[in-house]
């Protein structure tokens, strides 16, 4: 039923380990469309460049944890199944970590690329859990 | 309600009045999920549509539109098959009625419903508190717009747990389970 778009992300890959932001992208279209005429001094273009290696470095060397936090309306019965449904746990993966939220008022379901992080973020909250992302540190 | 498994599909046999209450639900829910984020009212959209989650990742103004916007479509993928099932429901005598629905049908409905309890919770004030009520006395205690909430959100939440008792996996059965 839900379909992964791959818009949702925050970069969109333009070649392999390039990317571009999406202003950038709005930049480009707007400048090879004839929209924008600029002129620009060459010494000042690398500033973009090291802040799209940067980016790029973020999202594929860091890893992203997927926090479920607890809520008084969700079901447990219902979280079980989001969890099975989304992130394809079995049903005793799916129950403990269902426990954790209810019970310490959040849990880590997943430790991921960014990229996929963000695939899990937006399937969970479309089933209607609270979600957040934070860098995993480890 | 009277709920079975029949030849690998969900069977729910419906009285009149459980008919009425869920073609309410799906026309709400219809109504709701045709509405852009920016114009669901601002309780429900706090919870359908949190922006923490895009918060806690970094994601600039621009990158937070295209994900929620991705979030609604999600969401309003779902109103064909609402549209569907509450056509199959509506009535023409008071004799049962019949909701007939394969297993991904049945597991779509349990987030559609799902999305609807949450979405009574957060317009009428539900927390922790009404969802711990266990008594009438308590029940009475409430605006009658919240008591009629907290009975939807009671209501659907059954219809669920019914739902998931009967797909495969097993997902009714935790508790059994957890023990």
């Amino acid at each position: 039923m839900f379909g992964f778009s791959r818009s949702h992300s925050p970069d969109f890959l333009i070649g392999p380990g390039l990317r571009v932001t999406p202003l950038a992208s709005t930049f480009s279209r707007a400048l090879w469309g004839g929209e924008l005429s600029i002129t620009m001094d060459t010494e000042t273009l690398p500033a973009p460049v090291e802040t799209t290696s940067e980016k790029v470095e973020e999202a594929f060397e860091k890893s992203w944890n997927v926090i479920v936090w607890n809520d008084p309306v969700n079901l447990m019965t219902y979280v079980v199944f989001v969890f099975m449904r989304v992130l394809g746990f079995n049903k005793e993966k799916a129950t403990k970590h269902m426990l954790q939220v209810h019970q310490q008022g959040k849990s880590i379901v997943a430790t991921e690329t960014r990229e996929k992080a963000e695939f899990y973020h937006q399937q969970l909250q479309a089933h209607g859990l609270t979600v957040t992302l934070e860098p995993n540190e480890k | 309600m009277k709920a079975s498994r029949e030849n690998d599909q969900i069977v729910l046999r419906l009285a009149p009045s459980e008919v009425q209450f869920l073609r309410r639900i799906f026309a709400s829910i219809i109504r709701q999920y045709l509405l852009k984020p920016d114009e669901v009212h601002p309780s429900v959209a706090d919870v359908w549509y949190s922006k923490r989650g895009c918060v806690s990742a970094g994601l600039n103004e621009e990158q937070t539109r295209e994900w929620i916007e991705n979030l609604h479509n999600l969401k309003s993928a779902n109103v064909a098959a609402l549209r569907r099932w509450r056509r199959s429901i509506a009535p023409h005598d008071e004799t049962v009625a019949t909701l007939v629905l394969s297993d991904e049908d049945s597991q779509a409905l349990v987030t559609v419903l799902n999305d609807h309890r949450l979405m009574c919770a957060a317009r009428h004030n539900i927390g922790e508190e009404e969802m711990d009520i266990r008594t009438i006395a308590q029940v009475e205690k409430l605006r009658p717009r919240q008591r009629a909430a907290l009975m939807d959100v009671m209501f659907l939440g059954a219809i669920i747990e019914t739902l998931l008792a009967l797909l495969p996996g097993g997902y009714g059965d935790w508790p059994l389970y957890a023990q």
